[in-house]
């Protein structure tokens, strides 16, 4: 460090894929330790995934008299509701977090007053969503596997083992198509004041649109059909059927090709969304208001 | 590679701001032209400031040279490299430190701010911790190193948000009003730094402090309504009032300030109220001669004059000369 | 500078001095409070109602996954244990009640986190008024606003679920919500206090947010929660409503011993949460007062 200009074009030469994922990196452990420097996040991240299973399980006890639905079976092939729900619930812990956490991220920079520090930054613009993605998916991904394992000790929810893997496909495709949404919650979050309000909406649409607690046969015609596209739609099937039947899950591989699909448009129709809206704010020079 | 740091050709930003009702519906648009065709080129290795009162939109070119805010028309390269067209290489060859105690986390360290920056600037781990100890030391800052910002001081904040700035050593310095709501003492620590260890760096600051400016810029812009009025070293700035006299008086009562303007040789005159007192400042030729015909429009105005005073002409002046108005309004 | 060009009214300024008088509860400021807030509510007049229809969101993944497990038997397993015979109707007046608990908690807690991001808290705190008046004109306001919200979401329910209820006990569904809403206000004051003290207002609020919801009987009777647990759930004051209210809108039933009961209970609870809510509230400030962590959040 000596030689000062010659320490700044050697950073400069530091380009390509390998810097940006180091960069998001460090985006993704800053916000870890921001969040554990508040005592009740590490309350929240423990107790988060059973606040919500557990005012399932109960509504779901007040119709059924035991832990085998008939009705369900029929629909699912499943006939044990608690499995079906903790597993469709886990999977949506981890999708809120990335839907919410990004936004929530731009959000509290924007309010502490170092977003356009961030900007400030050679990072690329794209980079700061999915190296929050990066952060939102451990922390989502941590709470998965805690409501799991907590599942199968409290509620005795079974799992098949072998399906782990062909699970964790299905996770790696679904939060690759929802970093698309993720783009979208990021542009409404940096244009509108009020866009609190468009999030919840898209992200309460895109769950009540997906088999997490209850399988799309339920919804009316037309909310299926709507259903079909969407990522979520296929991966809550894809992830509970491997975690249930294992390697021998219906429809696998036909959910990961649509995934495959879906993930594409999303990612593009997200990415264009998120470059116009980052310009537009630019332009307006409104990058510290909120 | 160009021999000016910092090119600004014709630079011009129009905002236009919608009020709404109910989010959606407009009910007024407000045009503000920011910067009109701004041109400043700046050569390598030099301090320039951008001297003006606020609003005048020292702060909206600093941001798109910073590449948070798009033109609406004109250039801007740094170091060769467009605004617009560059903007990441442009981010890794400038440091922005814009006086807010904000824009660093409170929740982190001293050094956790400093690395977890300097691995945005692509600073490996380990250069990140030896590049943040070193700036920390040259702040006087190591013994808090570990202490969380929020812990720390108002001055010691922006010692950090400095600290930030240069972590990656950019060539390009782009300061935005670094010692404002700074302590005295800091602010002067600051500025020695500035003019003592930052020689190499081409600098570009903006400040309403005309001292600051006097004593740190090789040359000075003064701004006003987005319009660069005129641009010299402070000297040559100053010289071109040379032949002026300013008089500050100190008076209980308003003035009519338009009599005062409209006096033979008056060439600018304002006037600020503080507490009750009211402070004149009037300009022209020669001012001795106009100070009888003054002093008898005051008197006959049943203005009673406190204190009178005939001054070197100051930036302000300068300032006042050319815009009518003063830098600290 | 106003002192030295009034020195001839000196007398005046020191009667305004001391005519004023250090309340511990300002009901005038609450009124200002409110008007403000509800001035600005007025301008953004599509956020109370989205606020009523985004909720159907919430309710409608309880109503899927119950009839998808319950299927056609289910309603009788629920009126076993519930006593109605109808869940989407049990649970759609649940959330039309729990729509006011969710504004204690994010609306009322939250009030002094909203003036901090819209700028106006320091100069709210600087005012000589207490600081519990300008709590409560927050929690008047967002009741009208929650107010409006919970009927829409009522009306959207009934079209959307095709449920109805009866009105003709109106006004005793009104007193019961007044009581519960009084309460409430009590338990909004003293998560406001544990706000400024932890200053992570999204993690406070969605845990207690999650705990409330839980033991409170929205989506489901009280009786498939655990003994412990319902003892908690009798404790917050929408339990006791919720329940009255479905009595009374569901079978259109009047019962005046029970229902005299059942306000007893509530005025308890109110008198118990007023004085919870003020003494943790005062506390906090003072804690935070001490620390000079107030203005820091």
């Amino acid at each position: 460090m000596d030689n000062d200009e010659s320490f700044n074009e050697r950073l400069m030469s530091r380009r390509g894929w390998r810097s940006e994922f180091r960069a998001a990196w460090a985006l993704s452990i800053k916000t870890w330790q921001i969040e554990l420097s508040y005592p009740l996040s590490i309350l929240w991240f423990i107790l988060m995934p059973f606040l919500w299973l557990i005012p399932m399980v109960l509504a779901g006890s007040a119709v059924s008299s035991g832990a085998n639905s008939a009705s369900l079976a029929d629909m699912t092939g499943i006939s044990d509701w608690i499995t079906y729900v903790a597993i469709g619930t886990a999977l949506m812990g981890l999708i809120i977090s990335t839907l919410w956490g990004t936004g929530m991220t731009l959000r509290r920079e924007q309010n502490v007053g170092t977003l356009e520090t961030l900007f400030t930054t050679p990072v690329g613009r794209t980079t700061f969503i999915w190296g929050n993605g990066l952060h939102n998916i451990q922390h989502g991904g941590l709470g998965v596997i805690l409501q799991l394992g907590a599942s199968i000790l409290i509620f005795g929810v079974t799992i098949n083992a072998w399906g782990i893997f062909p699970a964790l496909a299905v996770v790696a495709l679904l939060v690759i198509g929802m970093q698309g949404v993720v783009y979208a919650v990021a542009s409404i979050v940096l244009v509108a004041k009020q866009g609190w309000m468009l999030v919840e909406f898209l992200g309460s649409t895109l769950v009540l649109l997906a088999p997490l607690s209850y399988p799309l046969a339920v919804l009316p015609p037309l909310l299926q059909m709507a259903a079909a596209g969407s990522p979520l739609s296929w991966g809550a099937d894809a992830f509970r059927n491997s975690l249930v039947f294992g390697l021998a899950a219906p429809g696998l591989i036909q959910s990961m090709l649509m995934m495959l699909l879906l993930d594409a448009v999303y990612l593009l129709v997200g990415g264009i969304v998120y470059k116009t809206t980052h310009r537009w704010v630019r332009s307006r020079g409104a990058l510290a208001q909120f | 590679m160009t021999k000016s740091a910092i090119e600004i050709k014709n630079l011009t930003k129009v905002f236009i701001s919608t009020r709404r009702r109910a989010i959606i519906v407009p009910v007024e648009r407000k045009r503000v032209e920011a910067l009109k065709s701004v041109d400043l080129d700046i050569p390598r290795g030099r301090l320039y400031g951008l001297l003006g009162p606020n609003g005048a939109g020292k702060t909206t070119l600093i941001k798109i040279l910073a590449t948070l805010v798009l033109p609406t028309s004109g250039t801007a390269n740094i170091m060769g490299y467009d605004v617009l067209g560059d903007s990441s290489y442009v981010r890794a060859i400038i440091g922005v430190c814009q006086g807010n105690e904000r824009s660093i986390y409170w929740k982190l360290s001293a050094r956790e701010n400093l690395v977890f920056f300097g691995r945005l600037y692509r600073l490996t781990q380990s250069e990140a911790k030896e590049r943040a100890d070193e700036l920390l030391g040259r702040m006087d800052l190591l013994e808090k190193a570990d202490e969380k910002a929020e812990n720390l001081s108002h001055g010691m904040r922006m010692k950090i948000v400095f600290a930030r700035a240069l972590i990656h050593d950019p060539p390009i310095l782009l300061l935005d009003e670094p010692t404002q709501g700074l302590d005295p003492t800091f602010a002067t620590d600051l500025r020695q730094y500035v003019r003592d260890k930052l020689k190499d760096k081409t600098i570009l600051l903006t400040t309403h402090y005309m001292h600051e400016a006097d004593m740190l810029c090789d040359r000075i812009a003064l701004i006003n309504e987005g319009e660069i009025k005129s641009l010299g070293t402070p000297h040559e700035l100053k010289e071109r009032v040379r032949d002026y006299d300013s008089l500050h008086i100190t008076l209980r009562g308003a003035p009519h300030l338009e009599k005062i303007r409209a006096i033979d040789d008056v060439l600018a005159a304002t006037v600020r109220e503080r507490n009750g007192v009211h402070e004149l400042v009037v300009t022209a030729h020669d001012g001795y001669d106009l100070t009888r015909r003054l002093l008898n429009m005051l008197h006959d105005q049943g203005i009673r004059v406190e204190q009178f005073e005939v001054k070197e002409p100051t930036l302000d002046d300068v300032f006042l000369q050319l815009t009518g108005r003063r830098i600290e309004d | 500078m106003t002192v030295v060009e009034t020195t001839g009214d000196e007398g005046d300024l020191s009667a305004d001095h001391t005519e004023f008088k250090v309340r511990s509860l300002d009901w005038s400021i609450s009124k200002l409070i409110a008007l403000k807030n509800l001035r600005i509510a007025l301008r953004y007049p599509a956020n109370i109602i989205v606020w009523g229809i985004i909720p159907l969101l919430w309710i409608a993944p309880y109503l899927l996954m119950m009839t998808a497990i319950g299927g056609s038997a289910g309603n009788t397993y629920f009126s076993e244990i519930s006593g109605f015979d109808d869940f989407i109707r049990f649970v759609v007046i649940g959330w039309f009640v729990y729509m006011y608990v969710d504004n204690s908690i994010w609306g009322i807690g939250n009030t002094f986190r909203w003036e901090q991001f819209s700028g106006t808290l320091e100069p709210l705190f600087l005012a000589p008024v207490p600081r519990i008046s300008i709590l409560l004109g927050g929690a008047f306001s967002d009741s009208v606003q929650t107010t409006i919200s919970a009927l829409v979401l009522l009306a959207f329910s009934c079209l959307l679920f095709g449920v109805t209820y009866s009105v003709t006990m109106i006004l005793p569904v009104i007193i019961v919500l007044l009581l519960m809403l009084f309460a409430l206000f009590g338990f909004g004051f003293m998560l406001a206090g544990l706000i400024i003290v932890f200053k992570d207002p999204s993690v406070l609020t969605e845990l207690v947010d999650a705990v409330v919801f839980t033991v409170t009987p929205v989506n489901y009777p009280i009786e498939v929660l655990p003994k412990y647990a319902q003892v908690l759930s009798y404790l917050m004051p929408a339990t006791l409503a919720i329940g009255i209210i479905r009595e009374l809108t569901m079978t259109a039933s009047f019962e005046p011993g029970s229902y005299l009961l059942g306000v007893l209970g509530l005025l308890s609870l109110l008198a118990l949460f007023w004085a919870v809510g003020l003494a943790v509230f005062r506390y906090a400030e003072h804690w935070t007062k001490e620390r000079g962590s107030m203005g820091g959040f």
